[in-house]
């Protein structure tokens, strides 16, 4: 079966700005989620760490207005996390990873600064406060100790850049929303190594050597041929 | 993909870091009052 490589490019590019306003939504109410969980828990601990509010008994401290938008944040930001995953193509950037480290540093912070500076006290730490901060820089930093410490600019471009071409994508959660995936169904795409992505990133690497000069029509012509067929003429 | 999505990608993600911080700074303060 033969494919047109400017139509397959095409359409892969029509994808991913489909999935861009979803991809932003998504990851707009993750920070959203993430940013009202961080300010509410700093107006809880400004009133000691706790407070309840409702039924039968008198509360010593009542909850503030505010209280009820750190589980909505939560809760929505957790669900909008899920989906970005989803929406997001495989290859655009992407800082998931990012969003693990972001919730326990921010929340951490909050500990250290509240454990270091406790409300209502002249003087002296707040221990139990300052455990919570180090366990939560653990449980935040490790992670991205882990991501940065082999490759830094390799991971780094991932974020910020997306999956190299040259380098396998990684598997989503649902391949239908992944670009060119829906060029599987072409046994000549399905014979090619590395399936579909692979022919996709072969064919975008040939039209840029073409437009460079580096390959004479000809030369691009019988590439593509082997691209597309798998080496078959 | 080409270059000019992967930037559209990047904005896209900085535009919401940036609005999701304003955009919860604002509901706790109008919360709050």
């Amino acid at each position: 079966m033969a494919i047109d490589p400017a139509r397959l490019l095409e359409t892969e590019r029509r994808t991913a700005i489909r999935a861009l306003p979803w991809t932003f939504l998504t990851f707009f109410i993750v920070i959203l989620g993430l940013t009202l969980t961080y300010l509410v828990m700093r107006v809880l601990m400004t009133i000691g760490g706790s407070c309840a509010s409702g039924g039968p008994y008198a509360s010593a401290r009542q909850c503030p207005d505010v209280t009820w938008l750190m589980p909505v944040g939560i809760v929505f930001g957790a669900f909008a996390a899920v989906a970005y995953v989803l929406v997001k193509p495989a290859r655009a950037p992407s800082f998931f990873s990012l969003l693990w480290p972001a919730l326990f540093l921010s929340l951490g912070w909050n500990f250290l600064d509240f454990g270091l500076h406790p409300p209502g006290r002249k003087a002296g730490v707040d221990w139990g406060w300052l455990v919570c901060a180090i366990v939560f820089a653990i449980m935040g930093g490790l992670p991205l100790f882990a991501m940065l410490a082999s490759k830094p600019l390799a991971y780094l471009r991932r974020v910020f850049w997306g999956v190299d071409e040259t380098t396998p994508p990684p598997r989503g959660i649902m391949p239908r929303l992944r670009p060119a995936a829906r060029f599987e169904a072409a046994p000549s795409a399905q014979d090619a190594p590395g399936g579909p992505d692979d022919v996709v990133s072969a064919l975008e690497r040939l039209e840029r050597l073409r437009k460079a000069g580096a390959l004479t029509p000809e030369e691009y012509a019988a590439a593509k041929r082997r691209v597309l067929g798998g080496g078959r003429e | 993909m080409t270059n000019g999505v992967r930037i559209a990608y990047l904005v896209a993600h900085l535009a919401a870091i940036v609005l999701g911080i304003a955009a919860g700074i604002g509901l706790v303060d109008w919360v709050g009052g």
